[in-house]
C-alpha cells in the first residue's frame, strides 16, 4: 500500500485574509488608532472599577480646580472630573456601536435589494433614501425623540434608522458592480433563489466597503449621539456620558472659569472619534491595495 | 413719645380706621412684629403715609422716607437680555413664562406695585380699602394717567382688565380664581374700582400688584392679540417693535403720569442659552440681565466688573410626592423618610453658594415671617430607615423622579437621587425639555389633571416663582381643588385651615393658621420644598437704579445707565 502525502494549502480566503491582517499591523495609522479605541474599550470595561473615585458621588468640594487629589477637578456637585471621564466612555462606547451595527445591518439587506434587484424595486427605495438624506439628521432626530420619549434603546434605534439610508447607497453601489460579474451569472445559471445568491455570493465581496463605511459611521455616530445627548435628548443623569457632562457644564465656560469641567469630557469624544478615523483610514487604505 | 401723635392716632382709630386696621395698630403696639412688617402691612389695607407716620411716631419710631429718586433723562438706551424667549405670543392675560411677563412688564403698569421689601405701593391706584371683612376692596385711581394711545385712564379700563382676568383662560386664575369672578370687578365711579370677593382675603392688594404679573392695566377697547402691535400701556416705556424669538425695542414715554424716564429707551436681545448672554454681559454687548442663577451663570459671580442684583423672595422648586398612586408614596411615613434624607444647609451651598433660604416642607418662605416657630426638618438618616421600615419598605423599592431641563433642577435631581439611596430607594432620572415636561397641562379638578407629567409622575421637580404671599401656593398646590395640585393631596383639615388662613385679618389669627397648616404639612409632606431661592439679575457696573424683583418683572422707570 502505497502512502500519498497531501499538502495542506490554505484556502485563498484565508490567505487574503491573514495578508490584510498583515497588512493592517505594519499601519501606522491602524495601530495609533486601534491603540487608542482599545484604551477606551478597556475604560468602557473596567473604568467604573479603575476610577480612583466613585464616579456618581458628590462632595462639598465643588468646582475644585485640577490638583493632585482631583487630577481633572470637580463638577459642580463635587464630583471627580477624572473618574467620570473614565467611566463615561461606557455609555458612548455602547450606544454608537450599537446603532451602527443596527444601521448596518439594515442598511445592508436594502441596499442588496435594491442594488441586485434593480427596476422599479431600486427606483422607489432609492428615492425614498434620497428623501431621507434630504432631512437634517438632527432635526429628524429631534423630532423622533421627542415623539418617542428618552431611553438608550430610542436612541439607538433614532441613529440607526437615521443612517440606514447612507449605507443602504453604499452597499447599493457596490453590489451594482458586482451582479455584472460571471459568477453571479453562474449562480443565476445553477438555479439559485435571489437571497442566495445577494447574501452569500454577493455579500462576502462587498464586505470591505462595509467594513470601512462601518467604522467611518461609528465615528459619526458618535458624534450624532454626543449632539442628542448635549441637546438633552440623549443618555440622562446622572450618567457621566461625556457629552452629558459637556452639556453640563458649558455654560461655566464664559470668561474663561472652570474649563476643566468642559475640556477633559470633549478631549476624550474627540480623541475617540479621531481614533476610529484612523482605524478607518488604515482599513481602507489596506483594502485599496 | 409724641402725645400729638397719640392724640391724632386715636382720632383715627375712633373716626376712620375699621377692625382691620385697628387690629394692625394693636397688634403693632403689642410689640406682634417690627416696624419693617408694619410697613408692609400698612400698605396691604391701603394705610396712608401720613397715618403710618402718626402711628409710628406714637409708638417712639423714626418716619420712613419715602421719597424716590429719579435720574436725570438723557439719551442712553439700555439692552437687557431675556433668557429664555418668551414662548408664545405675547398677551397679559395669558402670559406665564417669564420671557413673556418680562417683555411685558417693561412697557406695563399695574394698580399696586409690590417692591423688594413686600410693601405695596401706589402705582395706577392710588389708595384702597376694604370693609371690615375685608370681602369687598375698593381702590380709588390715579388721575391724569394717560395711555400711551392718548386714552385718559378711567375705572373702565380697570374693570375692563380685571374681568378678562377672572374670565376662563386667564393665567392670572391661579392667583384670584378662588376668590374673585368677572361680575365682582364693579365700577364705583369713573375713578373707583371696587373688588366683590366670593370670601374674605385679607392680603387681597397683593393679589392685583405687580406679583400678579398678567394684571397688566389696558384700555378697556383693548384687541386680544394687540399688545405687541401698538403701544397702549401705561407705563414710562412703549413697545415700539417686536420681532418674536429675536428682540423688543421700547420707546421712553413722553405722556407718562410719573414724569421722565431717565433712559431713553430700552432694547432687549432674547437669548436661548446662558452662557450666551454672559458672554455678552462680560462682552459689552449688553447692559442687564434679567434673571441668573449661580448654576448656569457661575461666570459672573464674583466677576469684579459685573454687580448682582437679589431679591430675597419665595421663588423656589417643589418636590411633589403622589399621594394617589399605587407606590409606596401612599403612606406618609415613606413621604416623609424621603424628606428627611436630605442635607438641606448642603443643597443650598452647593446649588445657591447660600443664596437662599432654607424650606421646611411648607410654603411658608422665611421672608414671609410666618411660622417660623414651626421646627425646621434636618437631615436625619436613622429616623427615615425607622419610618421606611415600619412602613413595610426596609428591603427598599424603586420610583421615577420625572423633572425639566431648567436652571439647578437636575442637579437637585441628582442630589435627591443620591440622598434617597441611604434608605435603599432606586430613584431612577427622567429630566424631560420645559415644553415636554407641561405639555398638555390641564386645570385640575374637577377634570383631572389630564396626562402631563408635572401634574401625573410619582415624584416630579417643579419650578414657581414667587409671591409676596403664599396665597397661591397654598390654594393651587395643596388644596385639594387646586389647579396644580401635583400632589393629589386632599386633607380636609388643611383646605379648612387655608380658608381660615386667607380670611385672618390680625397678624395672630395668621401665623396661628399658618403654623397649624405647617405642622399638617410637615406630618403629611405631600411636597417637599427645599428651599426658597433669591432672584438674581446681573448688570454692568454702569447699571444704577435698578432694583431686582422677586416676581421677575423688569421695572425700569428708575433705571439709569452711568
Amino acid at each position: 500500500m502505497s502512502s500519498i502525502a497531501v499538502e495542506l494549502v490554505p484556502a485563498p480566503a484565508t490567505v487574503a485574509r491573514r495578508e490584510t491582517l498583515r497588512a493592517l499591523l505594519r499601519s501606522k495609522t491602524f495601530l495609533v488608532g486601534a491603540l487608542v479605541v482599545c484604551w477606551w474599550v478597556f475604560c468602557a470595561i473596567f473604568g467604573a472599577t479603575i476610577a480612583p473615585r466613585d464616579p456618581l458621588a458628590q462632595s462639598a468640594n465643588v468646582l475644585a480646580v485640577p490638583s493632585v487629589h482631583h487630577l481633572f477637578g470637580t463638577d459642580q456637585l463635587g464630583r471627580d472630573v477624572f473618574s467620570r471621564v473614565l467611566a463615561g466612555a461606557r455609555s458612548i462606547l455602547t450606544i454608537a456601536p450599537a446603532a451602527t451595527a443596527l444601521a448596518i445591518a439594515a442598511g445592508t439587506a436594502v441596499g442588496l435589494l435594491t442594488g441586485y434587484r434593480r427596476g422599479a424595486v431600486d427606483d422607489i427605495v432609492s428615492r425614498l433614501i434620497e428623501a431621507m438624506l434630504s432631512l437634517p439628521l438632527v432635526v429628524v432626530a429631534i423630532v423622533v425623540a421627542v415623539a418617542l420619549g428618552h431611553s438608550t434603546l430610542t436612541l439607538m434605534v433614532i441613529v440607526g434608522v437615521l443612517f440606514t439610508p447612507l449605507i443602504a447607497r453604499t452597499v447599493r453601489a457596490a453590489v451594482l458592480a458586482e451582479r455584472e460579474l460571471d459568477y453571479v451569472a453562474a449562480a443565476q445559471l445553477r438555479g439559485e433563489h435571489a437571497p442566495y445568491i445577494m447574501f452569500a455570493e454577493i455579500l462576502p465581496n462587498v464586505m470591505g466597503p462595509i467594513i470601512v463605511e462601518a467604522t467611518v459611521r461609528v465615528g459619526y455616530a458618535i458624534f450624532a449621539i454626543a449632539g442628542l445627548t448635549f441637546l438633552g435628548f440623549g443618555v440622562q443623569e446622572p450618567s457621566p456620558d461625556w457629552a452629558l457632562q459637556i452639556s453640563d457644564n458649558y455654560s461655566l465656560l464664559a470668561a474663561g472659569s472652570y474649563w476643566w469641567t468642559v475640556l477633559f469630557p470633549a478631549l476624550a469624544i474627540a480623541s475617540l472619534v479621531v481614533a476610529i478615523n484612523l482605524v478607518a483610514d488604515g482599513i481602507s487604505q489596506v483594502l485599496e491595495r | 413719645m409724641d402725645r400729638e401723635a397719640r392724640r391724632a392716632l386715636e382720632s383715627y382709630r375712633r373716626t376712620e380706621a375699621g377692625p382691620l386696621e385697628n387690629a394692625l395698630i394693636d397688634d403693632f403696639v403689642a410689640g406682634e412684629f417690627d416696624r419693617r412688617e408694619l410697613l408692609r402691612r400698612a400698605s396691604i389695607l391701603g394705610l396712608s403715609i401720613p397715618v403710618v407716620g402718626v402711628l409710628l411716631r406714637a409708638a417712639g419710631e423714626p418716619v420712613p422716607a419715602f421719597a424716590a429718586a429719579h435720574g436725570a433723562a438723557s439719551a442712553s438706551r439700555l439692552r437687557v437680555a431675556i433668557i429664555p424667549p418668551p414662548t408664545g405670543s405675547i398677551e397679559p392675560s395669558t402670559v406665564s413664562d417669564i420671557g413673556g411677563l418680562q417683555t411685558a412688564s417693561i412697557a406695563g403698569e399695574y394698580l399696586v406695585r409690590a417692591t423688594q421689601s413686600k410693601t405695596l405701593l401706589p402705582e395706577l391706584a392710588l389708595s384702597w380699602s376694604t370693609n371690615p371683612q375685608a370681602s369687598i376692596w375698593t381702590f380709588k385711581l390715579r388721575p391724569n394717567v394717560k395711555f400711551q394711545t392718548g386714552q385718559a385712564l378711567t375705572a373702565d379700563d380697570v374693570v375692563a382688565t380685571w374681568k378678562r382676568l377672572a374670565s376662563k383662560g386667564s393665567q392670572a386664575l391661579s392667583a384670584i380664581g378662588s376668590y374673585l369672578g368677572p361680575g365682582g370687578v364693579q365700577k364705583v365711579d369713573d375713578l373707583t374700582v371696587a373688588f366683590h370677593l366670593n370670601q374674605p382675603v385679607s392680603n387681597f392688594p397683593y393679589l392685583v400688584s405687580s406679583t400678579t404679573y398678567q394684571g397688566i392695566i389696558l384700555p378697556a377697547d383693548y384687541q386680544l392679540g394687540t399688545f405687541t402691535t401698538k403701544p397702549q400701556t401705561t407705563g414710562a416705556f412703549a413697545l415700539s417693535a417686536y420681532t418674536p424669538g429675536v428682540s423688543a425695542t421700547y420707546q421712553r414715554f413722553g405722556g407718562w403720569w410719573g414724569g421722565t424716564a431717565p433712559l431713553a429707551g430700552v432694547d432687549v436681545t432674547y437669548y436661548t442659552a446662558a452662557a450666551a448672554a454672559d458672554a455678552a454681559l462680560l462682552g459689552g454687548q449688553i447692559d442687564l440681565v434679567g434673571q441668573v442663577q449661580l448654576a448656569t451663570d457661575r461666570p459672573l459671580f464674583n466677576n469684579s466688573n459685573v454687580q448682582i442684583f437679589t431679591a430675597r423672595g419665595a421663588t423656589h422648586r417643589e418636590v411633589p410626592l403622589r399621594v394617589d398612586d399605587n407606590n409606596p408614596l401612599q403612606d406618609y411615613r415613606v413621604r416623609q423618610a424621603i424628606a428627611l434624607t436630605l442635607d438641606r444647609p448642603a443643597i443650598v451651598k452647593t446649588l445657591f453658594n447660600d443664596l437662599a433660604d432654607i424650606g421646611n416642607d411648607s410654603p411658608f418662605a422665611p421672608v414671609y415671617g410666618l411660622a417660623t416657630s414651626v421646627p425646621a426638618r434636618k437631615q436625619d438618616i436613622r429616623k427615615a430607615k425607622q419610618l421606611i421600615a415600619a412602613a413595610g419598605h426596609e428591603k427598599g423599592f424603586s420610583l421615577k423622579l420625572t423633572t425639566e431641563q431648567l436652571g439647578e433642577i437636575p442637579e437637585l435631581a441628582q442630589i435627591i437621587q443620591s440622598s434617597v439611596k441611604a434608605i435603599g430607594i432606586d430613584l431612577g432620572l427622567s429630566i424631560l425639555t420645559s415644553t415636554a415636561y407641561y405639555a398638555g397641562t390641564q386645570t385640575g379638578p374637577p377634570k383631572g389633571w389630564g396626562a402631563t407629567p408635572w401634574l401625573n409622575a410619582p415624584v416630579d421637580i417643579t419650578d414657581w416663582g414667587s409671591r409676596p404671599v403664599p396665597n397661591v401656593f397654598l390654594v393651587s398646590a395643596l388644596e385639594t381643588k387646586g389647579v396644580w395640585n401635583a400632589a393629589h393631596y386632599s386633607n380636609p383639615k388643611f383646605d379648612s385651615g387655608v380658608r381660615s388662613f386667607l380670611g385672618a385679618a390680625s397678624f395672630k389669627d395668621q401665623e396661628k393658621y399658618a403654623v397649624e397648616l405647617a405642622n399638617i404639612l410637615l406630618h403629611d409632606t405631600p411636597v417637599i420644598f427645599p428651599y426658597f431661592y433669591y432672584y438674581l439679575a446681573a448688570g454692568s457696573k454702569s447699571v444704577k437704579g435698578y432694583t431686582a424683583d422677586a416676581s421677575a418683572v423688569l421695572h425700569l422707570s428708575k433705571t439709569s445707565l452711568a
